[in-house]
């Protein structure tokens, strides 16, 4: 892991412990020491004995922890104290050689205050303990990134491979295409349409079939670009008109037909690939219809 | 952007926007309440087309630059 990945992986790890409360932190928590401590064992409650008040523990360490997780430890200071001294008097009741003793809590990278760590010092004190404290979000996450790279990835989930990610590309172009391409396909997307007879224009522009059916096929989606251009006040339609004119304009003084066609689908996709090829095809389709591409029939004057 | 294009109708343009502007402009009335009416009429559908703030900003300042309103102490202003 290089020094990016690893910052990658450790925002998502925080981000995770953010939004982990109850039992989704317990597991987190349990997760890492499962591969932090080959000895760590995970305790779950069973049916009405509950876990005894340990939630895990290295046996042969005599280390025990508790964990809580509230969805705001701010808000529930008193309740830590007192679960602290209630929950310890349990694990001491039931377990035996008890060494160390551990509260984690999910404070949300807040930290505790001063009252819940004068608490805990006064239970290692009376008790004898070897130590005791408490393991909060960052104490996780130095022992989370102390382990091997694929264990960290098991916990904080994978980092997207950056090929996979959509070219960050802020031109107007991306901005359409990247919208068109989260469009779902609609069964009911071809009523919407009224497909324009535009076969004279496929003629004149020496276009095959197959292009032909392209074009179409990019028409069924272009009342959905209609909707997304009527809805943006920055004047998109205009500015993206502009760019695809532009290519056009550039890719005609050496190609023409198919090869133009073809040429002005790969000059504005971000990439030379399917998903992004179909998105620029549905913006063709639109400004086809337009004519602001393309050569366009002469109408002949009705007298 | 001023004007209407092929693809920039008429309630989209600045222009149009700005024919907006001077209808709702009886008294005058500050930015914010001019924001506000027009977000109303265009829930109401009584404005069709979608226009940003920054858009209101250019259209009072073409309106501005054309004479047909002013500023006064705050408030914008149709000039008689």
């Amino acid at each position: 892991m290089d020094v990016q990945e690893k910052t990658f992986a450790r925002q998502l790890f925080q981000n995770k412990i953010l939004k982990a409360d109850g039992q989704i932190f317990e597991d987190i928590f349990s997760a890492t020491m499962n591969y932090a401590e080959t000895d760590f064992q995970q305790i779950k409650p069973w049916g009405n004995i509950g876990d005894r008040k340990n939630d895990g523990y290295i046996k042969t360490k005599g280390i025990f922890y508790q964990v809580y997780a509230p969805e705001d430890i701010r808000k529930s200071y008193t309740n830590v104290v007192s679960k602290l001294k209630i929950d310890f008097d349990g694990l001491k009741a039931q377990w035996s050689h008890v060494n160390e003793f551990y509260f984690v809590v999910n404070d949300k990278y807040k930290g505790v205050n001063a009252d819940c760590e004068k608490i805990i010092q006064e239970i290692k004190i009376s008790h004898n303990l070897n130590d005791a404290g408490f393991l909060t979000a960052k104490d996780l996450e130095n022992i989370l990134f102390e382990l091997e790279d694929d264990q960290i990835y098991l916990i904080t989930g994978h980092i997207p491979d950056p090929a996979n990610i959509k070219q960050l590309d802020f031109s107007i172009l991306n901005e359409v295409i990247g919208h068109i391409m989260q469009l779902p396909l609609n069964e009911g997307d071809k009523p919407k349409n009224v497909l324009p007879n535009w076969n004279k224009k496929i003629k004149l522009n020496v276009l095959s079939e197959s292009v032909s059916q392209l074009l179409i096929n990019g028409g069924f989606q272009s009342h959905s670009l209609k909707e997304y251009l009527k809805n943006n006040s920055d004047f998109l339609a205009d500015s993206l008109r502009d760019k695809m004119n532009e290519v056009y304009l550039q890719e005609k003084e050496k190609k023409s037909g198919d090869e133009l066609f073809w040429a002005i689908v790969n000059s504005a996709s971000p990439k030379v690939e399917h998903i992004y090829q179909t998105s620029v095809i549905v913006i063709m389709s639109k400004y086809f219809e337009t004519c602001d591409i393309f050569e366009e029939p002469v109408q002949e004057e009705v007298e | 952007m001023i004007i209407p294009t092929k693809h920039t109708n008429f309630s989209e343009s600045l222009l149009g926007f700005g024919s907006y502007i001077l209808t709702v402009l009886e008294s005058p009335e500050s930015i914010d309440s001019l924001w506000n009416q027009y977000q109303n009429d265009f829930n109401k559908k009584l404005y069709y087309a979608k226009h940003s703030f920054d858009n209101l900003l250019l259209t009072i300042v073409f309106l501005h630059s054309i004479g047909v309103v002013k500023e006064q102490d705050g408030v914008v202003i149709k000039c008689s």
